[in-house]
């Protein structure tokens, strides 16, 4: 029986092998995909359309940014619906205080794959989406610096998801993580008499280890492309606040994930060799350390580019430049300095020492102040501006006041005696989902519904974007709000039952969640349709930008590429014209 | 030095950096005046270099980016920031230069857009 | 295309629905905590513990921590930033 198995397995794996031999040698033309050196300026990429192969093909093999972002996007949104389906199952679970849907340990592995997949496997990604789609198009360059990194650090995220997620997968004997997303020691180290010591815990972190390298060489990538493939007039004078984000949160994603690498290796080896860095008479909290010395920064990854997309949105529905433009550029950078020295404000109920505690409190205290900056140039753009609402904007606006919101709270949680209250509460739930779905997935939101007509070369329904934008805006406030207020009460974080007296604040939040669900289904719907079959875009400015010479970069790429398409009759991608 | 590098509308500009720049300095004051966790070598040391470090890291930083970004406004014709391609964009003259010449609105496409001084 | 909004209204309103917020933080804070301490406004003015010395506790420093940028907002668009105003 296990012989004659193992013969069809063997067969199986020849079939296979013939079978990418063939593919390979039929793909002709392979070898042309070379990127054209720079030098161009602004032109069409070196990847006409009609070099692609077709079909399922071209995806697996494209090494053209924009179908990279594209590709991208798809495995980001994937990502965000698995994440999002897996809370939903929590907040219904904890609609009453008792264990009635599922058990408390599956509560803790939804939980773990929730953190893990909406940061790592959404987050991350979906920005990726934006900056390889785009920064190639406003800076003027014919494609990423290094265009086949590109697609192998895509093509690492999809084996990186699948071990993420093996421990749900029916794979005999491998159950999923139910460590948190901080994966703390002792308890990640699989040590005591919990069942963390199984290989679904190792398959998690190997598959963390693969996003963290697949973000690495994005970074890489981004950094060269933005300081070496600059068209000719662009300079750092006038690049745009996009491209600063992205250029700066990749210096940060290069000094923070090799490190997160680092320790997950060091923690594999305390796991399955018997080191000692954590356990063993190593330091629990020294894991909390390296983690949050790439963690903090890691909040940052992903703040930054969303406050670039709100910095490049919002003052083109407000008729008029950013206001202060150089402002907003240099409190990037600082952020992204001073984002390395406040780790410690997640650890200050550690018993660490006063002295460094206080450091941590002071630099915590000086990186508000850039967010707070941009801030304030935000609302001056609004304030001399003439507002259209349309559904990217209201999204910046959701953005500009739930960052508000998520940021006062936080300034409170950097202040000492208020965390060694608060910490490890709903309130800091509530304080980080006010920034990353409140803020983060908000401006993500704006630049799908901006950008829409650029990459499906269709309009999605008006409508439906704003009933979506409602949704969630009354929805992340009573959910995120409820969190905040069940943090004051004392309920503490990361746990399926709770007392009575917490049921009413609890229900409120998942009422929230469902609101946001609700918003979910009509999003996706209202995306898939419209990319199906929406009214096709007449004018390459669908946004009238040009009316206050608010025109950038991509939206002319956006143009030339519609008037090449209907000089030559051809067609161009999905976005040919009737 | 500082001042005789970057003109005033760039020293303007870098003040959102000195704002954090000067909460670090103060704290750093404070824990020395006051030391209210008293002092040990290793831990003080610690403390102060944590906030000394991120100090001198934004300094630097902040000083070249504003290195670059004057040397490219000096050294070629500055457009709007993303905006260089499309075909309405013009280089902006540099604001002091547009008040002084009485705000041309359309102005050609001048070969550089330098006005500092 | 949309209609356009005048910017000031729409902010003011932002500014107010952000204090009507604080204040309703404010209210729920002293109906789900229990035997809370009385709030001292600006580290100073001792409030009833009640809900009214909440609400006014939380509307109010919220109120200031916005307002005084908001205030900023409103001179720096003034003086410096009005040069470009539209139409
Ligand atoms: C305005 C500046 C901010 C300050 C001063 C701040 C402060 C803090 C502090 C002190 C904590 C630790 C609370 C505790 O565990 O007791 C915390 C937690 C957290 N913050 Fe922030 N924060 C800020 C902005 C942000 C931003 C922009 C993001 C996201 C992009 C973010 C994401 C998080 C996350 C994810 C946690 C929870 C980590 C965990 O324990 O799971 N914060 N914040
Ligand atoms: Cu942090």
């Amino acid at each position: 029986m296990a012989i004659t198995g193992q013969i069809a397995l063997t067969v199986l794996m020849g079939l296979f092998l013939v079978g990418v031999a063939a593919w390979l040698a039929r793909v002709e033309n392979w070898r042309s995909y070379t990127p054209v050196g720079g030098g161009t300026t602004g032109g069409e990429t070196a990847y006409g359309s009609d070099e692609k192969p077709a079909g399922l093909i071209r995806w697996l093999t494209t090494v053209d940014h924009k179908d990279i972002g594209l590709l991208y996007g798809a495995f980001g949104i994937t990502a965000f619906v698995v994440g999002g389906l897996m809370v939903m199952v929590m907040r219904l679970e904890l609609f009453d205080p008792e264990m009635t849907l599922i058990s408390n340990t599956y509560y803790n592995s939804l939980l773990t794959s929730h953190g893990i997949t909406m940061l790592f496997l959404f987050g991350t990604p979906i920005i990726a989406a934006f900056a390889n789609y785009f920064v190639p198009l406003l800076i003027g360059a014919d494609d990423m610096a290094f265009p086949r990194i590109n697609a192998i650090a895509f093509w690492l995220l999809p084996p990186g998801a699948l071990l993420i997620w093996a421990g749900f997968l029916p794979i005999p004997e491998v159950i999923p993580a139910q460590t948190g997303w901080t994966m703390y020691t002792p308890l990640s180290a699989g040590v005591g008499s919990g069942n963390q010591a199984n290989a679904g815990v190792d398959l998690m972190l190997l598959g963390l280890h693969l996003t963290g390298v697949s973000a690495t060489m994005g970074a890489i990538n981004f950094v060269t492309t933005i300081f070496t493939e600059r068209g000719e007039n662009v300079s750092w004078a006038n690049l745009d606040i996009f491209s600063w984000t992205i250029l700066t949160q990749s210096g940060l994603i290069i000094f923070a994930f090799p490190l997160l690498g680092s320790a997950i290796v060091m923690l594999l080896l305390d796991r399955n060799f018997g080191t000692a860095f954590f356990i063993n008479g190593g330091s629990p909290i020294l894991w909390q350390h390296l983690f949050w010395f790439f963690g903090h920064p890691e909040v940052y990854i992903l703040v930054l580019p969303p406050m670039g997309l709100v910095s490049l949105i919002l003052p083109r529905f407000s008729g008029r430049r950013l206001f202060g433009f150089k402002f907003v550029v240099y409190s990037t950078l600082a952020i992204g300095v001073l984002s390395f020295g406040v780790w410690a404000h997640h650890m200050f109920a550690t018993g660490i020492d006063p002295r460094l505690r206080s450091s941590f409190m002071a630099v915590s205290l000086a990186i508000a102040i850039p967010s707070a900056v941009k801030t304030f140039n935000w609302i001056t753009t609004m304030w001399n501006g003439r507002l259209r609402l349309t559904t990217p904007m209201l999204f910046c606006i959701g953005f500009v006041q739930n960052f508000i919101i998520g940021g006062v709270t936080g300034v409170f949680l950097a202040s000492i005696p208020v965390d060694l209250i608060l910490h490890d509460t709903y309130y800091v739930v509530g304080h980080f989902h006010y920034i990353v779905m409140g803020a983060i997935t908000f401006a993500g939101m704006a630049g799908l519904y901006y950008w829409f007509p650029v990459f499906a070369g269709r309009m999605y329904q008006r409508r439906l974007g704003k009933i979506h934008f409602w949704l969630w805006l009354v929805g992340s406030n009573v959910t995120f709000l409820a969190m905040i207020l069940l943090g004051y009460g004392g309920m503490p974080r990361r746990y399926a039952t709770y007392l009575p007296q917490f049921a009413t604040l609890h229900q409120v939040a998942s009422l929230g969640a469902l609101v946001m669900f609700v918003g979910g289904l009509i999003w996706v719907y209202n995306f898939v349709v419209s990319w199906l079959e929406g009214p096709r875009v007449e004018d390459a400015d669908p946004w009238n930008l040009k009316d206050n010479g608010l025109r950038t970069n991509e939206w002319a790429w956006f143009e030339r590429k519609r008037e090449t398409a209907l000089a030559d009759g051809g067609e161009v991608d999905e976005a040919d014209t009737e | 030095m500082a001042a005789r590098t970057f003109d005033r509308e760039t020293l303007l500009d870098l003040v959102v950096n000195a704002v954090p720049l000067f909460i670090m300095a103060f704290f750093v004051a404070a824990f020395v005046l006051f030391a209210p966790f008293g002092f040990d070598p290793l831990a003080s040391l610690l403390q102060f270099g944590l906030i000394v470090a991120p100090f001198v890291a934004l300094l630097v930083l902040t000083y070249f980016s504003a290195r670059a970004i004057t040397d490219a406004e000096r050294g070629g014709p500055v457009f709007l920031p993303g905006q260089t391609t499309p075909a309405e964009a013009r280089p902006v003259e540099h604001e002091a230069e547009a008040e002084e010449a009485g705000a041309a609105e359309e102005s050609e496409p001048a070969a550089s857009g330098d006005g500092d001084a | 295309m949309a209609r356009s909004h005048r910017g000031p209204r729409f902010v003011v309103f932002l500014y107010a629905g952000l204090v009507t917020f604080a204040g309703v933080i404010g209210l729920l804070f002293s109906v789900v905590v229990t035997d809370p301490q009385p709030p001292r406004l600006l580290f100073l003015v001792s409030l009833p513990p009640t809900a009214f010395g909440f609400v006014v506790y939380g509307a109010v420093s919220v109120g200031l921590v916005l307002g005084v940028p908001l205030a900023g907002v409103v001179y720096v668009s003034r003086h410096v930033d009005a040069v470009e105003a539209p139409e």
